[in-house]
């Protein structure tokens, strides 16, 4: 950065610091939800958000209709909007402590019912006002002193958070000629980009791609002569010189350019006209293509096929290079030379000229609230006019917003807290069965289903890849994938090979998959405009074009068909897991000891607190997702699994704990009795179709074979009425009050090509539970909540919670951020509706043929979420708490910069809970009013849910268990 | 006509069915009649099924009753207008080709409106997309029944229109408004040419009916005026399909959602081109210049539309860009006098680009989900298996294909921006006219901001 004193520029440093700022995205095929603005978790959120929705142009909070409906609908407490007014900067001065109350009244009711001011000459509302005879008295009042004081607010400044960072070049060739100066040249520039990223999309690769970015980018100006947008043909002179440039070179001449070609740069209000921050924004225009290069340069393990040479200095010199060729030709053709108007825009000056007739309104306004308003004294009603007008929207939705956070956050707390002190009065059953999902806020409510069908049954829930971090391969894909978090680096590889009974049959399989994955490619890479494509087409039509009609108009059949077909071709083979450890020819290690495999398997039942008290079946549940024509497929999978089907973990962690010499070293070494009737049983759970697969039934003793089979049905109809709970969101009417058409409205959403919203995935998560299932058992939570099990009496520690940690908060963190920045503005922070939507290069989506790429989520992805930060509950000591969070930085961040709400309750105070506030845990005692309004619902979940649309509030549910209140 | 002949009843309905349906559907959203969505599908469903029977019908009997394929009927409902000689007879000819086309058509639209039911579902413009394609269906009847070129070409505009909504479907966003205009040019700078063939057969041949068209054709004494004829009116026709020089509009077309991309330029709208070239095949089928025209075209194009398809990286602009391919290549075989491959191909194309077109989307699993696909891997597509250098001209190709051979730029430069100058020059020489009220300019400034930057509201 250029510092005043040494005046040395040094542009790598400028390039790490705009990095910072650049949307952090994955390519597609493995979409993991992260914070968008990670590198940002160093400040403050609330700075955080204001920083970038200055620079990224976006809405800072939702529209102000949104927070009026909700707080009808009783989703934001007026206590919080009271403390909110308080804390608002702008509300109180010393000079009128005495009439502190009436000022917040006041406030308040302009909040519920903010003022309208139309900035029309002419008001219609004159017209009402006349007709009232003591409005209108009072409207003459306001218009003498409105006159007195009209020149103190003549020119009033605007909100500075409204103040966005912009190119004023730009804006005033737009506003005044009508060019749009990015249509110039953006297209140019994206259509080569798309081909530069590109991995496979085309049939004819990019020639050049060793080249690097900047060398290949003058080539092809260069090689298009003048088919190119004015101004920005290259010369052969030009490109023999700028070809010899390095990238430092190249971004520094065109520094040098910006100066002199004298641009005028951004700035807000009389700073320095920066040129870090004019370059800082030209790298953000097209931020979703330089986001996607940072992430190709810093990690390029992550690139899905090859990559090219490239790097975001040698982006920011093309954007510059364009920009300012674009700049001294639209200059030179309108005649702008160096009189660039100094005069208003949006960011240098920023005053909004009032007329007297609305100063006049405001006054009226406020003394129809305020009573006996123009009898105060001069100054006090000048400060209150000045508040006023202070007061605007952006005020106050950010006053809403921060109210409905901290609302549901309360909910949230209270109702774990009433849930807490419930106490069980039922009787110890035998245990039936026991099931561990995985974290997921979509499991929450199949557990309760599942509770509540067999009462003999105990869910439990464990990060979904199970503690296997993996790399596997199936038999029909021979590239491995990492099935742990992101986080995590994967240690081994476990693969997944054919029984040779039959070697004959393995060949044909193999030649099967290979010549099916080749006519694949063949079809689509030859099936477009290609010589054979004119054979391709006249034969291919009618079989398509009837599939086609299938899969639109009867698309579960089609479904059906293409697996039939499928089996049909490849046939139904046995395969086996290779688990034995060995190093292959590569140093990749394979496949886990019998040490490594008894300290996962005591890993997950101990943090799930099953030691001593098993089940004859204990299920383990990995999830999956399935959809058809969507890019964001993996966004709805296994968070834990790095977006993939959590099935081979689940598979592996059975084989592992089914194995008596895995049991023997558990007894001897973990002192965990596994008794020889119990059996693990490995099930995965498909959230789009709510179907259950079970992928080890043929193992399961003889003896227990009619037990399991009742459980199972448990199970099934479990997840049927899920279907139910779930059909609630997707407006249907049909589906919403039975158990079967909603199971089969579903399946037909997941197989339909014509579904942009399979499922709602995360949305709607507000809170993340650790702790024990008793604790909240009885608890409705409608979906909103992770789950996760823990048990503090077996961990005095508290080594087990920081493993927990560590794994659970970045990844329940990334997904609440990334849902609440894509709810906040759509368009700017996430993808915007899913219907114009153009799959690029492979790695990422643009709206329409050549536009930037795409970041966050689809419109139809969050549009029913409410956007709110998460709140972690913790059940521990609070003081094994605050070690932990001081260990890991990360955490750290997250809970002191306040991007999360981070509560502890221990087990052993049950009267109180320690909440995160400002910079400390606070105690706090539960709302005496809360518990005793707190609604108890006698009856099942399915009874909460049926014929029901909407937010429903949490309900502790009465069944069969007798609990009483303790308090 | 005093008579109640069947075929005038059926091939009147035909036409009029759609164009009844347009506004029936448009007093059903005036007024609010119909709330849900799905009632609204059915209603086009409906309206779909009726032409189909109908079609059906009409085919069937006269199919019977001439016991052979090529028949044509000629219905003429009188004057649209007439001055003094010079008018506009409105006039319908069915054949087998009408048959497939109007069968083309109803598929086509009922698989889109299935797909859009769920697919636009909680958009904004639900009711405005099928309305749209509510004047699509009814403008591309008109366009396959009519025999009357003035009334194709009211049919065309429409179309057009249609085409440029669509793709500014999402009004919100200026860039996409923007690129919608680029449509509308290309469509615009070939109807001049249409506009000038219809009025030049108006003064030659004091008609623009393709039966009476075709008496003309057959007389040598008329075929150098045919000839100009028939070459302004296949320029005319150049447009809808993006053959050269519209060739660059399909790129900045895809903005609009996907059912309406699939249903234009996969597979209906771009077959307008060889549509009236059908039509109008026996206006040119001795006339070896214009054939020889045709197939020029279509030879430029060809080639142009299949680099630009392979180098593409983004779905629909390959996709619409292989229709582009095919679309040539089906001018060309109506070139060489192939009419039945011609009809068989362009169904073929429909139905494969849509497919290809709907789901686009899952690109991204199906690579993905290949075991071919992997880091490193080497996929079977030109040279990336051989390890040779491209040469410089290739390089220079590729470059020149990835810009879409930069004819938007061209238009821009040196067609539309010649025009643009003008209008500037006169609306500066305007300013020093006119004296611009000083508070008007202030409030200007004041809005310079998109947003209101500041309201009490």
């Amino acid at each position: 950065m250029i510092s005043e004193t040494s005046g040395q520029f040094s542009l790598d440093s400028f390039i790490e610091d705009a990095r910072k700022f650049l949307p952090i995205q994955f390519p597609l095929g493995i979409f993991i939800h992260n914070n968008m603005l990670l590198t940002l978790e160093h400040l403050q959120f609330e700075d955080a958000l204001n920083q970038a929705t200055k620079i990224y142009g976006a809405k800072r909070t939702l529209s102000e209709k949104y927070y009026l409906r909700k707080f009808k609908q009783n989703r934001i407490s007026e206590s919080h909007l009271k403390i909110g007014i308080k804390d608002w900067p702008g509300h109180l001065n010393n000079a009128i402590q005495n009439n502190s109350e009436l000022h917040l009244d006041f406030f308040y009711h302009l909040l519920i019912n903010p003022l309208e001011l139309h900035l029309d000459e002419d008001f219609n509302n004159i017209e009402k006002i006349k007709d009232d005879e003591a409005s209108w008295r009072i409207w003459q009042q306001s218009s003498k002193f409105s006159s007195s004081v009209y020149h103190k607010f003549q020119k009033i400044s605007v909100n500075p958070r409204k103040i966005k960072n912009r190119k004023i070049w730009k804006d005033f060739l737009n506003l005044n000629y009508g060019e749009r100066v990015n249509d110039h040249f953006h297209p140019i520039l994206i259509r080569f980009l798309s081909c530069y990223l590109d991995q496979g999309m085309a049939l004819i690769p990019n020639p050049n791609k060793d080249s690097g970015l900047l060398k290949d980018f003058l080539e092809y100006l260069y090689d298009n002569g003048q088919l190119l947008p004015e101004g920005l043909s290259l010369k052969k002179e030009d490109f023999l010189r700028l070809y010899a440039y390095s990238p430092e070179q190249f971004v520094l001449n065109e520094m040098q350019a910006i100066t002199d070609l004298k641009i005028p740069l951004i700035g807000s209000h009389s700073e320095n006209q920066s040129i870090e921050e004019y370059m800082r924004l030209s790298l953000l225009e097209l931020r979703g293509w330089a986001g996607m290069i940072n992430k190709f340069e810093k990690e390029p393990w992550l690139v899905p096929r090859e990559k090219g040479q490239m790097s975001v200095l040698e982006y920011l010199g093309i954007y510059l290079f364009l920009e300012n060729r674009t700049f001294s030709y639209l200059s030179k053709k309108y005649k702008l030379k160096t009189d660039w108007p100094k005069k208003s825009f949006v960011s240098n000056e920023a005053m909004i000229t009032l007329s007297e007739k609305q100063l006049t309104f405001i006054v009226h306004q406020i003394c129809l609230r305020y009573p006996h308003f123009l009898e105060k004294e001069h100054d006090f009603k000048v400060h209150m006019i000045e508040q006023v007008l202070k007061f605007d929207k952006t005020e106050r939705t950010i006053i809403w917003q921060n109210a409905f956070d901290l609302t549901l956050r309360d909910n949230y707390l209270n109702a774990i807290q009433y849930a807490r002190v419930q106490k069980d009065d039922q009787k110890e059953t035998t245990i039936s069965a026991q099931f561990v999902f995985c974290i997921d806020d979509r499991e929450e409510s199949i557990r309760r289903h599942l509770e509540e069908i067999n009462k003999n049954i105990r869910t439990y829930s464990a990060v979904g890849f199970f503690g296997i971090d993996m790399k596997y391969k199936s038999i029909f894909h021979p590239h491995p994938l990492n099935h742990c978090p992101p986080v995590v680096t994967p240690s081994r590889l476990i693969y997944e090979k054919i029984v040779d009974t039959d070697k004959n049959r393995e060949k044909i399989f193999g030649q099967t998959n290979k010549i099916m994955a080749e006519m694949a490619f063949m079809l689509f890479y030859k099936n477009r405009a290609s010589w054979y494509s004119l054979i391709l087409t006249i034969v291919l039509a009618p079989v398509i074009g009837i599939y086609l009609l299938l899969r639109i108009f009867k698309p579960l059949s089609a479904n059906r068909l293409t697996q039939y077909l499928k089996i049909k071709l490849m046939g139904k083979l046995e395969t086996q897991l290779e688990l034995n450890k060995q190093v292959d020819e590569t140093g990749q290690v394979i496949g886990y000891d019998f040490d490594e495999r008894a300290q996962i398997v005591s890993q997950i039942l101990r943090m799930c607190g099953i030691i001593d008290n098993f089940s004859p079946f204990i299920f383990i549940v990995g999830h999956s997702a399935k959809s058809v024509n969507n890019p964001y497929r993996n966004a709805y999978g296994c968070g834990a699994c790095s977006g993939r089907a959590g099935l081979p973990n689940s598979k592996i962690f059975c084989k592992m704990a089914n194995e008596l010499m895995v049991q023997k070293i558990l007894k001897e070494k973990y002192k965990i009795v596994i008794p020889t009737g119990t059996f693990f049983v490995s099930t995965c759970h498909d959230t789009t179709t709510d179907r259950i697969v079970f992928l080890n039934e043929d193992e399961i003793p003889s003896r227990s074979l009619s037990e399991f089979k009742a459980i199972k049905q448990d199970f099934i109809q479990a997840a049927r009425i899920n279907s139910l709970e779930r059909s609630r969101i997707f407006e249907n009417k049909i589906s919403v009050n039975d158990v079967v058409a909603s199971h089969a409205h579903v399946s037909v959403r997941a197989s339909s090509m014509a579904e942009p919203r399979p499922e709602y995935g995360h949305t709607n998560n507000l809170g993340c539970f650790v702790g024990r299932r008793e604790t909240i058992k009885g608890l409705f939570l409608d979906r909103r909540s992770f789950l996760t099990s823990y048990d503090p009496t077996q961990d005095p520690s508290g080594e087990v919670l920081g493993m927990l940690l560590g794994g659970v908060i970045p990844v329940v963190a990334g997904i609440n951020m990334d849902y609440y920045l894509s709810r906040l503005d759509n368009e700017k922070f996430g993808s915007g509706t899913k219907l114009p939507l153009n799959v690029t290069a492979l790695i990422g989506v643009m709206t329409g043929g050549c536009s930037d790429l795409r970041i966050g989520l689809s419109k139809q992805m969050v549009e029913k979420h409410e956007p709110v930060r998460i709140t972690v509950i913790l059940e521990a000591n609070l003081e094994i708490v605050k070690k932990l969070i001081v260990k890991n930085p990360r955490i750290k961040n997250l809970i002191l910069n306040h991007w999360i709400h981070v509560a502890v309750f221990d087990p052993a105070e049950l009267e109180y809970y320690y909440l995160f506030e400002n910079d400390q845990f606070v105690k706090k005692l539960p709302d005496k009013s809360h518990a005793e309004t707190f609604k108890r619902i006698k009856g099942l979940s399915i009874d909460i849910v049926k014929n029901r649309l909407g937010p429903i509030p949490f309900y502790f549910r009465e069944t069969n268990i007798n609990k009483e209140s303790a308090l | 006509m005093n008579t109640l002949n069947w075929n005038y009843i059926g091939a009147f309905l035909l036409e009029l069915l759609p164009i009844i349906w347009v506004f029936l559907y448009s007093l059903i959203i005036i007024f609010g009649l119909i709330k849900k969505e799905f009632l609204i599908v059915y209603f086009l469903k409906l309206n779909c099924f009726i032409i189909f029977l109908l079609n059906l019908f009409l085919f069937t009997r006269n199919t019977i009753h001439y016991h052979t394929l090529s028949w044509n009927l000629n219905i003429s409902f009188g004057h649209w207008f007439n001055v003094e000689g010079m008018g506009t007879k409105l006039e319908l000819s069915y054949n087998f080709e009408s048959f497939i086309f109007i069968n083309l058509m109803v598929f086509l639209t009922v698989t889109i409106a299935r797909f859009s039911r769920t697919y636009l579902h909680k958009e904004h413009g639900f009711y405005r997309f099928f309305l749209l394609i509510g004047i699509f269906m009814a403008s591309f009847n008109t366009v396959v029944l009519a025999n009357n070129l003035d009334l194709v070409f009211v049919a065309w505009e429409l179309i057009g229109l249609t085409s440029a909504l669509l793709i500014a479907f999402y009004n919100f966003r200026e860039q996409t408004v923007r690129n919608s205009f680029w449509a509308v040019i290309s469509y615009r700078l070939s109807d001049v040419f249409f506009i000038v063939a219809l009025a030049f057969a108006h003064i030659m041949f004091h008609t623009t009916n393709i039966s009476q068209l075709v008496i003309f054709a057959s007389q040598p004494a008329f075929h150098q005026k045919m000839l100009i004829f028939c070459l302004l009116l296949i320029v005319g026709g150049l447009a809808k399909g993006a053959q050269f020089p519209f060739i660059s509009w399909p790129m900045r077309a895809m903005e609009g959602p996907t059912s309406s991309s699939a249903l234009y330029y996969g597979a209906l709208s771009v077959s307008l081109g060889p549509i009236l070239l059908i039509k109008n095949f026996l206006l040119f089928q001795d006339l070896l210049m214009v054939r020889v025209f045709i197939g020029a075209v279509a030879l430029i194009t060809a080639p142009m539309a299949l680099i630009i398809s392979k180098v593409r990286s983004d779905m629909k602009s390959t996709l619409a860009y292989s229709s582009i391919f095919h679309i040539s290549i089906i001018c060309l075989e109506i070139a060489l006098g192939l009419k039945w491959l011609a009809i068989f191909h362009l169904v073929s194309n429909a139905f494969i680009r849509i497919d290809q077109f709907l789901s686009s989307l899952n690109v991204i699993q199906d690579f993905y989900e290949n075991p071919l696909f992997f880091p490193g891997a080497k996929l079977n597509i030109s040279n990336s298996d051989k390890n040779f250098q491209s040469s410089r001209f290739q390089k220079k190709i590729y470059h020149l294909a990835v810009n879409g051979f930069g004819f938007d730029w061209f238009i821009q430069n040196k067609v539309i921006g010649r025009w643009l100058s003008v209008l500037y020059i006169i609306e500066s020489a305007e300013d020093k006219f006119v004296k611009l009220d000083p508070m008007i300019k202030d409030h200007q400034d004041e809005n310079l901001n998109q947003e209101n930057l500041w309201n009490l509201s």
